[in-house]
Parts: C-alpha cells; structure tokens; sequence
C-alpha cells in the first residue's frame, strides 16, 4: 500500500491547487483523477476566463489546466490519472481502480491500488443534473457536458441543428462553441423566467442569432430512433404548462444543460455532513472556513458548491495549506495570514460575481461547519452512518424558504422513461409512491429505478421529483447519494486484488 | 385507534406471508413496518429457494412444503415474482467428492431428486465453471424469485382482500393487559390494538421481544452480496460450492485460505430475472454494522473467480450487506410465545427465509386460528432454547 501525508481526490483546479499547496509546504503528495488529463472541467473550456489576472482570468480553460498541472508537478506532487477512487474506508483507506480508460479493451489489465493518507483532499467537483421529457432517453439527446467533449475535444459535431435546455453559462457557453464548431442552434429554452447565466455570455449568443427563450420549458423530443425534432411549452409561473403554447423545432439534438450538482459520494462514504443548498447546487459537505468537511478530510471546489474554476483555486489552496498546517508543515502563524488573504480574496470574488443567494449559502454552510466543528466531535468519520433522517430533516428546513427551481413541465406522462438502464417509467415509481415508497431507496427497491450500471447517477434526482411532487417537499430532500462503494464499476478481478497476497 | 385481530409487526418476507396467510384465513390483520415494505433483510439478501441444502428429516420436507406452497399461490399476486424453477447446483471440489456422494445418497433416500453430475456432464452444462471442479450436485426442483416482489406481492394482495398496511410505523413496545396477554403495540404513530399479536421483525425481533421480557436468541449474521452488471452472466441458474454446506452448519473446511474460514466466505452466484446476477456470500457475526468490508469483499471476489475463473474481467456495480437472523440451531422460531397469551413469534430463518417464507406463513395462521397445522410445528417452538424446553 502506498503512504501518503496528503493524498487528493480529483484534479480540477481546486484539486491541483491544493495538491501544489501541499507540496510547496513540504508533504508527500498524490493526485488522484479519474480522466486521461488533469484539469477537470477545465479541458473542455475553449473560451477565455473572466475574472482578475490573479486567477488566470484571459486564459483560455484548457491553458489554465495545463499550467496548474506543471505547477503541481513542479512542486513534486505525484499525479496518477486514469486513476479512479472507487472507495474510502472508515479506516481511511483509499481504494483506486487504474487503468479502466486505457483497458476498455482489455479489462483483465486494469489494476486496484490502495493509498493510505494521513489527510484526504476531496476535490471530485460536480455533475451535470438531469430531466425527464418524452423522448429523452432517444439517441441525439445529451448532456452539455457530453457536447462540449465531442466538439472541444474530439472535434466531432454532436449534430447539425440543436436545441438547447438551459441558459446557465454552461448552457450559453456551449451554445456559443456548438455554433464555433459549425453546427446550428435553434434556441435556447430556459425554465425560469429570467435568464440563468451571466449578461455577457448571453448577448454574445444573441448576437449570434439565437433567440434566448424564456418561461419555456422542454416538452418532449420527437422520433423513432433518433431525434428528429423536439417540442418545448410556456410554463405559468407555477411551472405549469400553458395551454395551447407548444412550440415544434426541427433539430436532430437536444442538449441538456440544466445545472450542476456537487459529485458527493466520496463525501459520504468520508462521513461528511451534508446540507441542502439549492443556490449551490444541492447536497453539499459543510465545511469550516479552513475546508475541513470531517476529522482528516477536506474539501474545495465545486464539491462544496458549485461556483467557478477561480474560487475553486482558491479554496484549493485553503484546504491545502490548511491540511499542511495540521501536519505540522506550517506555523499557525502563516496559516492565519495566508488563510486570511485567500478569504479576503474569495470574498472579492464572490462579491464580484455571485448573486447574493449563493454568497449567502456559501456563509451559511462555512458558519454551520465552524460551530459543528466547535462543538460536535465529528467521529463521523469513524462511524460514517449518520443519522438517515438527520438529514432530509434538516434539510427541509433549510429548503423550504427556497422554492423548487421549475425546470420542467410538471405533467410528466406516466409513460415517460425515468430510469433508462433498467427502463422504468414514471407510471410505475407512481404507483411505487401510492404504496407507501417514501425514499428514493424504497422506489428502488420497489421498481428497480436506480440499480442499473449508472447506480442511479441520472435518475435519482428525477425520482426525488416525483415524490416530491407526491410528497408536495422540496425535491432534492429526497435525493441523497447512496454511500456504497464501488463508485465506480470495478471488475471481479481488480476486487480480489494481487495474487501475490493471496495466502 | 383502531382494533384489529391481529397486527403483525414486521413487513419483510415473513411478515408479508404470515399477512398474506391471516388475512385469507378471513382475520383483521394490521401489518406494520418502520420503513418501507422489504426495507431490512428482506432486500439485502439473495432469491434462492432451495431445498437441497436442507437436512433430510423435518428441514426439508419444510422447505419441501414451502416450495408447493408457493407455487400454488405465485399465480395470485399482481407483481411478477420473478419465480423461475432454474434448479440448483452445488459445484464440488475433488476433496469433497466423497462427502458429495453421501450427501446426495441420502437425499435420494428421502425423495428428492438429485444428481451427482461427473466432471464432464457438468461442464457441458455449465461451461464457464472452473475445469478442476470434480462434479456437481444436481437438484431440478429448486427455483430463484425475487424478494422484495414476493414481500410487496403478498402485502398488495392482502391489501386487497382488507388488510392494513402501515409502513414507517415502528413498534416501541408490545402492550400487555392486567392478565400479562398481549392486546397490542404502542409505536412511533400511537398505539394500535388487536386481540393478537405476530412478531416478524427478523433480527430485530429480540429487541421488540425484550419490552415483555422475553428473550429470543436471534443474532445478525451478516453477509457481503455483490451485484455485477447486467448481461455478462456467464450462467442463467444458481451456483454455490458445495463447501457452502459446511459454512453453513459451522462444519469444518479443508483447505481453504484462513480467511475464508474468518469470514464465512463461500461461493454462491445467483442468476436474476432482471439480467443481473448477484455474487456471495459471507457469514460473520458483526453486530449491526452495514459498512461494506473491503477484505471480505476481496476474498469473496477471489473465491468467486476460483469458481468461474471468467469472472475475472466482468464489472461488480453494486456491493450491499444484509443480517441473516441467526439462531443457535440454525432453525426458524414459529411459535407461541410462551407466558404472553395472543403473542406469536415468525423470525429466525437465517439464510433461508425467503424460501421458507411461504410455510411460515401458513405455519403461524395456522397456529394463530387454532387449525390444523401444515407442519408439525413442535421442532420450531421458542420454549426449545431455554433449559427444560424441548
Ligand atoms: C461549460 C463550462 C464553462 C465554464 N466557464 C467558466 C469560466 O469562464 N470561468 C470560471 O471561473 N469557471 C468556469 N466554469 C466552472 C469551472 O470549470 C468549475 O467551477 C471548476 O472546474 C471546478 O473545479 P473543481 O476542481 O472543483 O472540479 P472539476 O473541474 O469538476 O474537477 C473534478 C475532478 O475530479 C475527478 N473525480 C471525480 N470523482 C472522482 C473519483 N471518484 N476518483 C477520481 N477522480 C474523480 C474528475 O475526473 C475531475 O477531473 C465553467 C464550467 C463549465 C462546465
Ligand atoms: C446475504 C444474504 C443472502 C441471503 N440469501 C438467501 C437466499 O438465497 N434464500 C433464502 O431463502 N434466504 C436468503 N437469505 C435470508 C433471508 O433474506 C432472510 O431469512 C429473510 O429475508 C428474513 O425475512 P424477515 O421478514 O424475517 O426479516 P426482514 O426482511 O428483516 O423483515 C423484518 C422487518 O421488520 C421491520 N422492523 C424492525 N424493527 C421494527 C419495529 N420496531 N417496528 C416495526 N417494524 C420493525 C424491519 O424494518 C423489517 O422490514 C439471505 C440473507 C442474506 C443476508
């Protein structure tokens, strides 16, 4: 087994600053990432960042990455890539699965490793939410995420002519690249009635020609085998639909970008409390404002909630210097002034350019962590089975105040394909809920939604919809990430490890 | 408020059978869980209904009445229970081959019907199994369902016929009258009256139990299930290794890895209607612990691949524990609880309450009406764990 004093989980920008942060204090660190090439979201982005120069700002995404990664490298942080954590043991194991990318072919290549560290650093940032239409599980609908790979990094069009859902800058900005890579963008439709992302990004697509339309949500996506045109509704504002406003487009994709959420599942099996933030994008760890989300265990980045590459640096940094400050690396002395420089620059940036909602959930979960922290002791880690109903409970309350973002026509039909890996539809996790499923685990249990090869990734959220609207609760209540490993698939062969300890 | 002949607490699959089996007898029943329906063991375990593991004598000719019993009532319910009569196998290794005979001499001897298959009839029928595996144990009668379908099956059609069903409400305490006989339960939603009362609460039951003081050796015995993708099945029907019988029994093994032997592990792989198939089994004494132990999971996974060395490359999505309720004889408790007039126990199946569930709950109304018993019931009473109790 590999030792280590840190060891990172996740090579985004907040994972490579805080694994620099750690080594330039004098630890042995690893990087873990699950992709090909360090960076996280950043590969994808083609476009120029925003932001002070402090943070690269001017730089294209792609040139931020690779400039992260020799600093890390430089500072003599190991990194593994291709490398996926596939579990974290209460006794602070590390479980890696190598080499699954580079072996799709031969699965028999692909290694387990297990790291021990003194501290972990979570740093798995976030993924893309999903939505239930008719028609959604056809070939030709995707995520944003998926698009923006095809085009930025494969160069590949997704389609010729585009419909996109969602007009959060992941939404605008990969329209703009989508009509940069040559393809056509019909519109863009937007749920809430104003748009999402910010001011600049959006004049740019509508410069372009793309009308930006809101209070319209996506209805269905029309054809046998692949899309072959899609219908979106106006919606009242209670997210219902308004009769007799449908709207056809001709187009062969649709594309799916209606938010982030924070990647948690390490978190949970690392014995993390979680609250519910829906500026931030859901479930998300509490922390400290040093980043300690449990005894042992940091976190930054969009896992803490998801805001952008130049606050995930900085809270990078934060939970490294922090993590090295507890080995001993670093003197309370720097930690306090180098801690309360990053502050104050967080503070800027997210005085800068986060609504006020979300600069006031991001306080509210750093307070709830620094008291919890002051006077809980978190054996959590230890324990990891925090309470079941702890947390939806709580998390109402903290939620309700908040109202549910419409993002879809409420009137889903019973035929609609929620689960696609095991082909369940919303009829069946009705009459699931009718029966007395309350959780998204139950409705699992009673439907199969959930079990297939995604381990519910996709369609736990749209589940916790449903009973939302069942239950007439806030819908991510409901939509806590199992706590099971593996994260990922593993093969029998990786599980039963090297033949060489095998007695 | 509101009275009831019987309330059963417990929505597993005994729970749902002994529903199922009251409410058809024409009683009142109120069914409560703490969760959901099939929230504990009941759907962290696997579908094999099996009788050729079973002891010759009073053992099998339950399991036997269990299978028939299913199968004359599997047509009622509304959800698909997934029953499917695959038949078993129990892969033997050379060292076991003359243990193997025996066993399955004096199966024969008592009516089943099995086969010792030789090594090469065996690989034609199951090609992925490993090329050392000496023969095979053949048992054409066996069948595999789905658990959480038959649990929710029996509820949806007790529910139908009148019944009450009351998940997310958990008993606190049985409640006696002035004459110490059982009138009912107090739970986390109010109290609930009925003439009798049905523990069915699996490993929980000895917790439930203790509020009227009565002591049930039930234990949680956990075990590691993994779960692999669906359509890599190397085989549609259910494997185990022979050695699992010995596992079972707290038999002595011969030569396998101590680990093995530390954590109960032996080789049993189990084909789902839904294209899945499911990976196990460990047997360990761990208290109440759901965490996922990565040693077992990797002794479990190498015992696996021993078996069916093509498992090697097929992904596991999944990996889940569940508590066996273990009692010290290895048979079910079904049984009046003696001293609590109204008050019955169904708990204790260990490893094989889901095939069992169908003859405990015929067994328990029987004994709940007063009526002929379907089994003689006498090898299941609770009195036998205490001094003086036969
Ligand atoms: C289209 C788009 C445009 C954007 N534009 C801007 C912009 O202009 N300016 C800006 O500041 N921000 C922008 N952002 C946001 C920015 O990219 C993210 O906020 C930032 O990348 C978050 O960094 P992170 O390190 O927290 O997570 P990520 O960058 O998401 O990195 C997480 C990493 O963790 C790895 N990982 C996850 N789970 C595991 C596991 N189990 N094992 C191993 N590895 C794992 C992943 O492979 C990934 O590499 C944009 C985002 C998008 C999608
Ligand atoms: C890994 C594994 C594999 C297995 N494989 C097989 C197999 O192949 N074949 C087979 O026949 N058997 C198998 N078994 C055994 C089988 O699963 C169990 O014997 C059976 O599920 C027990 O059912 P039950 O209804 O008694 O318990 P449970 O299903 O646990 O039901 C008890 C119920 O009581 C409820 N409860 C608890 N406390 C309270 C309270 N205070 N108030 C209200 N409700 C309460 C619980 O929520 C639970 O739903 C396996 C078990 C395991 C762990």
């Amino acid at each position: 087994m590999r030792t280590t004093d840190v060891t990172v989980i996740g090579a985004g920008p907040a994972g490579l600053a805080a694994a620099t942060e750690c080594a330039r204090a004098g630890a042995d660190v690893l990087l873990i990432d699950a992709s090909r090439q360090v960076g996280g979201q950043l590969v994808r982005q083609t476009h120029k960042f925003f932001g002070s120069s402090a943070h690269m700002a001017g730089s294209r995404g792609i040139d931020i990455a690779r400039r992260l990664g020799k600093e890390a490298k430089e500072s003599g942080v190991q990194i593994w890539i291709d490398s996926a954590v596939h579990n974290l043991t209460p006794t602070g194991e590390i479980h890696v699965v190598q080499d699954r990318l580079a072996c799709a072919e031969k699965p028999d290549a692909v290694k387990t490793r297990q790291v021990s560290a003194r501290r972990i650093i979570l740093a798995t940032g976030a993924r893309e939410k999903s939505i239930a239409f008719p028609g959604w599980t056809l070939p030709g609908v995707m995520g944003a995420g998926a698009a923006q790979t095809m085009i930025n990094l494969h160069r590949v069009l997704p389609g010729r002519r585009v419909l996109m859902v969602g007009s959060g800058n992941v939404g605008l900005i990969v329209t703009y690249q989508l009509l940069q890579a040559g393809a056509e963008v019909a519109a863009v439709v937007e749920a809430a009635c104003d748009i999402g992302g910010y001011q600049v990004h959006a004049a740019k697509v509508r410069r372009a020609g793309v009308p930006i339309l809101t209070s319209q949500a996506i209805h269905s996506a029309r054809g046998r085998r692949e899309v072959v045109g899609a219908t979106a509704v106006e919606l009242d504002g209670q997210g219902n639909a308004r009769p007799n406003t449908r709207r056809s487009f001709s187009v062969d994709t649709v594309c799916i970008a209606v938010g982030l959420r924070p990647e948690i599942r390490l978190a949970r099996m690392a014995g993390c409390r979680l609250i519910f933030c829906p500026p931030l994008g859901g479930w998300t760890p509490i922390h400290t404002e040093h980043m300690c989300v449990a005894p042992r265990v940091y976190a930054a980045g969009d896992i803490c909630g998801v805001e952008e590459a130049s606050t995930a640096m900085e809270e990078g940094r934060l939970a490294g210097m922090a993590a090295s400050a507890s080995l001993g690396l670093v003197t309370d002395e720097r930690l306090r002034r180098r801690t309360g420089q990053i502050q104050s620059r967080l503070q800027q940036l997210r005085g800068a350019t986060f609504s006020r909602r979300r600069r006031r959930s991001k306080q509210r979960l750093i307070r709830q962590g620094t008291e919890e922290w002051a006077t809980a002791d978190w054996r959590i880690y230890c324990s990891r089975r925090p309470k079941e109903p702890a947390i939806p409970v709580q998390a109402g309350k903290n939620s309700a105040q908040l109202p549910a973002p419409a993002e879809e026509d409420k009137s889903l039909r019973d035929d609609t394909i929620i689960c696609r890996c095991e082909e369940v539809t919303a009829g069946e996790i009705r009459t699931a809920i009718s029966r007395g499923a309350r959780t998204v685990s139950a409705v699992k249990r009673r439907t199969r939604a959930g079990m297939g090869l995604c381990q519910g990734r996709t369609c736990e959220m749209l589940v916790a919809r449903l009973l939302s609207q069942a239950t007439r609760q806030p819908a991510d209540v409901f939509a806590v990430d199992h706590r099971r490993p593996p994260v990922v698939p593993v093969t029998f062969g990786a599980l039963a490890g090297d033949s060489h300890d095998s007695s | 408020m509101t009275a009831a002949d019987v309330l059963v607490i417990g929505g597993g699959v005994i729970g749902a059978s002994v529903t199922y089996y009251l409410t058809r007898a024409g009683l009142q029943v109120t069914l409560c869980d703490r969760g959901d329906i099939a929230s504990g063991t009941s759907s962290a375990c696997e579908g094999q209904m099996l009788a050729v593991d079973k002891r010759p004598g009073y053992d099998l000719d339950l399991a036997l009445t269990s299978q028939k019993l299913l199968s004359e009532i599997s047509g009622e319910f509304e959800s698909v229970l997934q029953y499917q009569q695959t038949g078993s196998l129990l892969a033997v290794e050379e060292e076991d081959l003359h243990a193997a005979r025996e066993f399955v001499t004096r199966r024969k001897q008592a009516g089943l019907r099995v086969d010792l298959l030789d090594a090469q009839t065996l690989r034609s029928r199951v090609p992925a199994l490993a090329e050392d595996i000496a023969a095979g144990i053949w048992c054409p009668s066996d069948a595999t369902l789905n658990p959480m379908a038959l649990a929710y099956g029996m509820t949806v059609t007790a529910q139908e016929s009148g019944a009450r069903v009351l998940p997310y409400t958990e008993v606190l305490s049985i409640k006696k009258d002035a004459g110490g006989a059982a009138v009912g339960v107090s739970t986390s939603d109010g109290d609930l009256t009925a003439d009798r009362v049905v523990c069915a609460a699996g490993v929980w039951t000895p917790g439930i139990l203790q509020t009227v003081g009565v002591d049930v050796p039930i234990r949680p015995r956990k075990g590691h299930v993994l779960v692999a993708q669906r359509g890599s099945s190397p085989y549609q029907g259910a494997v185990q290794e022979f050695g699992y019988q010995k596992t079972i029994l707290g038999m002595k093994r011969g030569r396998v890895p101590s680990a093995l032997k530390e954590y109960g592990i032996a080789f049993v792989y189990e084909y789902t209607r839904d294209g899945n198939f499911l990976v196990g089994a460990s047997r360990q004494f761990a208290g109440f612990s759901r965490e996922v132990d990565p040693d077992v999971v990797r002794w479990l996974a190498r015992r696996a691949i021993r078996f069916v060395p093509g498992l090697s490359d097929i992904n596991v999505i999944r990996i889940y524990t569940g508590f066996r309720p273990h009692t010290p004889d290895h048979r079910p408790i079904v049984s009046r609880v003696p001293g609590v007039p109204g008050l019955f126990i169904a708990a204790g199946h260990e490893g094989a309450g889901v095939g069992l569930a169908a003859v405990t709950g015929r067994l328990t109304a029987d004994l709940v009406c007063g009526r002929a018993p379907v089994i003689d019931p006498e090898p299941l009473q609770l009195g036998r764990f205490t001094e003086g109790g036969d």
